[in-house]
């Protein structure tokens, strides 16, 4: 048997979580799972807008049939196919925090994820199966519980910035990649 | 009477069962699906590991894909069975799926 892993994204305060492994994570202007069309993001006429964070990590959910698991990895198909405007950008992070807006006088955005007080983040679509984003570099492995569940590795976070011109409505998803090692 | 020719099975491919892994890194290791093995016999610094990826993840089209790979003195055979074919990969690269 192996092991259960699911992927989380964690709202508010609190960091409630929500099982998104097969579900959409829609990046809006609200802070929370609700995949639906309140609290959009808006094509700016200047400058640039940022959707909240969205704070992604893995949970394995089962105790059994695994020894331990490591290499936790993320990564996109190297090719952003949002469209002219839009594009992603990550940071990892080794604590939750709540999910904020970025400051959108900065450009590229910057987070508290990326360093402290905040950090330039990343492009998401920079990273790709020959260049993996490292989620268990800062809480390390191995894991080896998952008794009854346990969260393991780092959170990624993901922040979806539109610009002018950029094209209305809902955007088709795009291909993310999350991979570890299994004994 | 004419027997009915014995014809291929299904066109689509079942996935392929996951890999279960005998032995300790840097000792005799095999790993199995049932339909293809992988088997290290070390002389040196050696590993098995179950490579997972979970594709198109956070979408409706959400699947799992796992590889196995033997490792010995830095060198990989990662093995890919998609339910049809079994692909072979040999090299000293960190591959993923």
């Amino acid at each position: 048997m192996a092991a259960t892993v699911i992927i989380n994204e964690h709202n508010g305060a609190g960091g409630a979580k929500t099982d998104k492994t097969s579900g959409t994570v829609r990046f809006k202007n609200a802070d929370d799972a609700n995949v639906d069309l309140i609290d959009p993001l808006v094509v700016p006429g200047s400058g640039q807008e940022y959707s909240f964070e969205k704070w992604l990590r893995l949970e394995i959910t089962d105790a059994g049939g695994f020894t331990q698991i490591d290499n936790l990895r993320a990564y996109s198909d190297g090719a952003n196919s949002f469209g002219a405007g839009v594009k992603l950008w990550y940071a990892v992070s080794g604590t939750y925090m709540q999910p904020v807006v970025p400051d959108e006088a900065d450009d590229p955005p910057r987070s508290a994820a990326a360093g402290s007080p905040v950090e330039n983040m990343a492009d998401f679509f920079a990273s790709s199966s020959g260049s993996p984003i490292d989620l268990d570099g800062i809480n390390t492995g191995p894991f080896t519980d998952g008794s009854p569940a346990e969260e393991i590795g780092d959170w990624l976070v993901l922040v979806m910035e539109v610009e002018p011109g950029a094209s209305q409505g809902v955007l088709a998803a795009e291909t993310l990649t999350l991979a570890f090692d299994e004994i | 009477m004419v027997a009915e020719p014995d014809i291929a099975g299904p066109d689509i491919a079942a996935p392929a069962p996951e890999f279960e892994i005998v032995g300790a890194d840097g000792a005799e290791q095999h790993g199995s699906n049932g339909r293809v093995t992988l088997t290290v016999y070390p002389d040196g610094q050696s590993r098995m590991r179950k490579r997972n990826a979970i594709k198109n993840a956070c979408t409706a089209r959400a699947r799992k894909v796992q590889w196995l790979y033997g490792e010995l003195d830095g060198v990989r055979a990662y093995l890919h069975d998609d339910g049809r074919n079994v692909h072979v990969i040999l090299t000293k690269r960190d591959l993923y799926p």
